[in-house]
């Protein structure tokens, strides 16, 4: 049965294929940084700067980051960013650590202020051309999947990346394990597990300290950790450089990564590996 | 929405419950617990018998519909888990705590007479991977006492009505 949009099929969790990841890993662990720009100026307040806003997000290009990168490398933590492209054009030396770490990368829209809602087909088409050459250019990296939020949708997107090459999307949160996604070109396009919930976004917009976001990544992998153990599950830890990367709040991600890769049976991945798009690749 | 409109969408909700379920369903509790001035006289003239909106009360009581039969199990906002914890923002560790401390002053006055709580969840919310714990722990607190009784609304009225007449 296929609901509204029509996009994936239901499957009750409880009665599907049982998944086995590599090396029989419970959970396929992967950390996604969202490296976001936002403009001073944006298009649609091109006289009125909202300096504390501004402020607080260019804080996590200017400090966060190099805070949080160290504590991922510390870890052995390849992230799979979601990427404002513009930002790799604004802060070469963010480009060049990214690369240094072997980074993948999610498309996320130019800047974190421009959504694509308002885009036709045709510059939707030229967006995801123009997204995959830049990207190509820049990082030697092949742009496979796409987180949504703040850099919008239309109607058409699933469709029009699948046409470009694209493999994934992390956008809809509706599962913890991956699922195909219906295309109008019937290509192979999957689901991969995100995290809106447990996502450091909340320090932000719910005011929640570092210390409850480590605790509910605990309950979060120790819930998936279990249950993946009769089959594989994703779990995402969704971060943002502004937030995770606080003088207060680092040393919490450090703990969360030092207990989720502790345990055996997690494999350490990003969502751009073939591997866990393998349920309807292969 | 019209008098007309509203029994037909009360008409409408119940028949979808029985045709998916093969059960006519016997409670009701509305879009965000909202009504209108005529949604009681609506529900009991459909034979829907109790109803969870108003969250005024710890006991069943009695409603006062134009015709038929109606009684209120009344779901308290602080035992929403939408309510509190999204809305209301609190914590998942203060939401347990909560709960827990809500079903304690309820066994202590219980002793006395008889209290009810109705705990209202969402898959969507209670089910997350992070969350579960907390639905585990709130409930074997609760499920470690001596005189808690475990109902259906239907069971709760049936009883109600034995002992109130």
């Amino acid at each position: 049965m296929a609901l509204a949009p029509g996009r994936f099929d239901y499957a009750p969790i409880t009665e599907r294929p049982v998944i086995k990841w590599p090396g029989n890993a419970r959970v396929a662990f992967w950390v996604a940084p969202n490296m976001e720009f936002f403009e001073y100026l944006p298009e649609n307040r091109p006289t009125q700067p909202d300096i504390p806003h501004y402020a607080r997000m260019d804080y996590g290009n200017r400090v966060g980051f190099w805070r949080m990168l160290d504590v991922l490398n510390k870890n052995n933590v390849r992230a799979c960013c979601c990427l404002n492209l513009e930002l790799l054009d604004h802060f070469p030396e963010i480009k060049d650590a990214m690369v240094a770490s072997n980074w993948d990368y999610m498309a996320h829209g130019l800047y974190n202020s421009r959504p694509i809602y308002d885009y036709t087909e045709e510059q939707e088409q030229a967006y995801w051309q123009d997204f995959i050459t830049h990207l190509k250019e820049m990082t030697g990296k092949r742009l496979k999947g796409r987180l949504g939020g703040g850099a919008g949708y239309t109607i058409r997107t699933d469709d029009l990346m699948a046409e470009a090459g694209c493999l994934y999307h992390t956008s809809w949160i509706i599962d913890d394990q991956p699922w195909p996604i219906n295309v109008r070109g019937g290509q192979k396009f999957i689901y991969v597990p995100y995290t809106g919930q447990t996502n450091d976004a909340g320090m932000l917009s719910w005011n929640r300290d570092a210390d409850y976001f480590l605790q509910i990544i605990k309950d979060q992998f120790d819930t998936l950790y279990r249950e993946g153990a009769e089959s594989g599950r994703v779990m995402c830890l969704s971060l943002h450089p502004h937030n995770i990367g606080r003088p207060n709040a680092a040393k919490h991600l450090d703990q969360a990564l030092r207990y989720i890769l502790g345990h055996d049976g997690v494999w350490n991945t990003t969502a751009d590996d073939c591997r866990i798009l393998h349920r309807s690749l292969l | 929405m019209s008098e007309d409109e509203e029994r037909q969408y009360v008409r409408a909700s119940i028949e979808a419950v029985e045709n998916a379920t093969g059960t006519r369903p016997i409670g009701w509790s509305g879009p965000d617990f909202q009504e209108t001035p005529n949604t009681p006289n609506l529900l009991a003239a459909e034979g829907i018998r109790y109803v969870c909106d108003w969250g005024n009360d710890e006991q069943p009581y009695k409603m006062t519909p134009k015709t038929g039969e109606l009684y209120s199990l009344g779901v308290n906002a602080y035992l929403d888990d939408n309510y509190i914890h999204l809305h209301g923002r609190r914590t998942i560790n203060e939401v347990n705590l909560l709960w827990r401390e809500w079903f304690d002053g309820l066994y202590a006055d219980g002793a006395t007479t008889g209290r009810l709580m109705v705990l209202h969840l969402h898959p969507w919310i209670m089910g997350q991977p992070w969350r579960i714990r907390h639905v585990d722990e709130v409930l074997g607190h609760i499920s470690a006492y001596e005189g808690v009784w475990k109902a259906t609304g239907g069971e709760i009225i049936d009883w109600f009505k034995t002992q109130s007449g």
